[in-house]
């Protein structure tokens, strides 16, 4: 019999751009101590911890931890690439849903390096030389960074199937953007005008710079429990998780010669399907989204593996604003990886951090009205896609 | 060459010759090339012909003095997404004496080497303002430079690209778009046909072997002119002159007219049969 599990607290750091930010343990200790004020409990309460992060030794994950009690619970470290932060929550989630614990903490943190990502250890099997192999294969390789080819490789094999303009990727940067002028928490609070976005240096066509999210430095942080947990504490009407789902790669990704496929597609939409069949919920019913927007390629093609809209209406869906207030539904209120930052480990706990403020009605100046079911999509390339959705009754 | 990464092209003339080998070397650095030609035959077999590079490859059958379908082909182009260049390539070269050329000769040689280019250029133009960005890129010829003896009637409308081109380069500038035209020299094409050629008293040679074993010219393939266009239009050069005995032979005809002369005189006797 699976548990209900809800999410009581939530905490995160303002993100920085690298260099400017505290050491890890510190930003993680940070967020993990709002975690737990919002929630109303103390450390001691909490039976596991599930850590992620990509950069950085073994056990960062205690070293952080330790900075919130040292009561000897089991921690676990967890390293699934950009969706590392939620990695971390699908553990989190399945130790209350299952019956394990009681009260758990997930937090995410990253301190990055100026630049973009690349790979550290290169004597062995690149995790992802599959992935790299196929582009190669179809598109060749460049002197762009190798993310922004795969994604912006996706973007332009999109392009050239629906004939999709490059503003509309623009589009996205500039939501993003003025979203984000409202986030005290984000990277980036100014404003870009879509003449700015597009005349940004090209990245990898249809990329330009302002449509790459830039490496941060940041933690978050989320405190679960079981109904039984939450009900002992006097928490009334918490949050709490309607479905979830994690996917990996698939035959797809590698056999159909589509940049689409290899940067996780059908991750995204078989994950989206089996969270949609598991709450009873459509895409229809949605009110607020945090997706994976690390290039605005991938935030376009979200949208149509998430069923916001139909295959090949992106371009409509975005034109007709109806990614954001006032449209149908609003996607990365936040400013999302694009303008808020996205420090791998954290983003996941992120995320999961603004659609819990939106489903409160704590979202302040980004409230979106009568949040009451809120989806979270968080995808790394190597690859893993969670899905999360969240209800408040 | 990165700039074309993602791009769209139109090439006109891309069944052979210059705009083939401008549509295959697009298509490796990663270019969507739509290809057009009269010859739809041609079309057929570069389309069948694959190829191996990342861009991706649209033919469609386009005659460039019918100003109708031009257009229409550019817009629909630039409604699909973009148009970032438009390789106005095709055109024709009529030789002999101008008094042995007829009506019909001027005619067709202006008609598509300088309307077909004029109604592309047009066309590209309006979509290219309104996007605020892309490339015209007219191929004109050193005969658009210098004069052609033989050939006047080509070097006519050859000036008329040029003139036509890098007049509206500088108009263009304030609406982001960008036009240069290509002046290659000799380059192996056939763009002057087995009877045309057979006007010139050659011999049995090849027109190009007889350039090679009778003069120090040396033709260039049409791979290596379409490197040279590219790398030119990349670098967004006014001219792009190539290759070296083209450039020679411009400069040669701005700065010492004398020795030009000398130099054409006796090409033009050999071509005469005296």
């Amino acid at each position: 019999m699976k548990r209900r599990v809800n999410v009581i607290g939530v905490g995160m750091t303002k993100f920085a751009k690298p260099g400017a930010s505290d050491d890890y343990h510190v930003m993680a200790a940070e967020a993990g101590k709002k975690a737990l004020a919002d929630a109303g409990i103390n450390y001691n309460e909490v039976e596991q911890a599930f850590c992620g992060y990509v950069y950085g030794d073994s056990t960062c994950g205690q070293r952080a931890v330790y900075e919130l009690g040292l009561t000897g619970i089991p921690v676990v470290n967890v390293n699934n690439n950009c969706s590392t932060g939620s990695s971390a929550l699908f553990l989190a989630r399945q130790a209350i849903e299952g019956g394990l614990a009681e009260c758990v903490i997930a937090v995410g943190f990253e301190k990055m390096e100026r630049g973009a990502l690349g790979s550290k250890f290169n004597d062995r099997e690149n995790p992802m030389g599959q992935h790299a192999q196929l582009m190669i294969t179809e598109q060749g390789f460049t002197q762009a960074p190798p993310a922004a080819q795969m994604f912006g490789g996706a973007g332009r094999e999109y392009r050239w199937q629906h004939g999709t303009k490059r503003e509309t990727f623009g589009k996205i940067a500039e939501k993003a953007r003025k979203h984000a002028s409202n986030n005290p928490y984000a990277l980036f609070n100014q404003v870009l005008s879509l003449e700015e976005i597009m005349a940004s240096e090209e990245v990898f066509d249809p990329l330009t710079r302002f449509q790459c999210c830039p490496p941060t430095c940041g933690a978050g942080a989320a405190i679960l429990c079981s109904d039984e947990f939450a009900k002992k504490h006097g928490i009334s009407n918490p949050v709490y998780i309607a479905a979830q789902a994690m996917t990996t790669d698939f035959a797809s990704s590698f056999n159909e010669k589509s940049m689409i496929k290899m940067v996780g597609y059908d991750m995204t939409k078989a994950a989206a399907k089996k969270v949609y069949e598991e709450a009873g919920i459509g895409a229809e019913d949605v009110d607020v989204v945090e997706l994976h927007d690390c290039f605005t390629a991938n935030e376009l093609l979200t949208y149509e593996g998430l069923g916001l809209c139909p295959e090949g209406g992106a371009e409509k869906f975005i034109w007709d604003a109806d990614n954001t207030y006032g449209g149908k539904v609003v996607t990365n209120p936040s400013g999302g990886l694009l303008s808020k930052g996205h420090p791998l480990g954290a983003t996941g706990l992120a995320q999961c951090t603004e659609l819990v403020w939106q489903l409160r009605g704590q979202a302040e100046k980004r409230q979106v009205e009568n949040a009451r079911v809120a989806l979270q999509h968080n995808l790394g390339l190597g690859g893993a896609c969670v899905i999360t959705m969240y209800r408040r009754d | 060459m990165k700039v074309f990464n993602g791009k769209t092209a139109v090439v006109t003339g891309a069944a052979s010759g210059m705009g083939r080998a401008i549509t295959l070397k697009l298509l490796s650095f990663g270019a969507h090339v739509v290809a057009t030609d009269v010859n739809a035959d041609g079309l057929k077999a570069l389309a069948a012909a694959g190829h191996t590079g990342a861009g991706k490859l649209t033919t469609q059958q386009l005659d460039v003095i019918n100003r109708t379908a031009f257009t229409a082909l550019i817009q629909d182009v630039a409604a699909n997404g973009s148009l970032d260049y438009l390789f106005n390539n095709a055109g024709i070269a009529i030789t002999g004496e101008l008094k042995d050329n007829v009506e019909s000769d001027w005619q067709r040689t202006i008609d598509i080497n300088q309307m077909g280019v004029l109604y592309g250029t047009l066309a590209a133009y309006e979509v290219m303002r309104a996007q605020g960005s892309g490339h015209i890129v007219n191929t004109a010829s050193i005969a658009g430079l210098m004069p052609a003896p033989m050939l006047a009637l080509y070097a006519m409308t050859k000036h008329a690209v040029v003139g036509l081109s890098l007049s509206l380069r500088e108009e263009a500038k304030v609406y982001g778009v960008r036009v240069s035209a290509v002046c290659p020299g000799i380059v192996e094409t056939n763009i002057v046909g087995v009877d045309q050629m057979q006007k010139l008293k050659l011999g049995n040679d090849s027109p190009f072997d007889f350039i090679r074993s009778k003069t120090p010219v040396r033709p260039i393939r049409p791979e290596q002119a379409a490197e040279a266009i590219l790398a030119g239009v990349a670098k967004n050069l006014p001219e792009i002159i190539f290759p070296l005995h083209g450039k020679l032979a411009v400069s040669t005809f701005h700065n010492a007219r004398r020795i030009w002369e000398l130099a054409v005189a006796p090409g033009l006797k050999v071509m005469r049969g005296q």
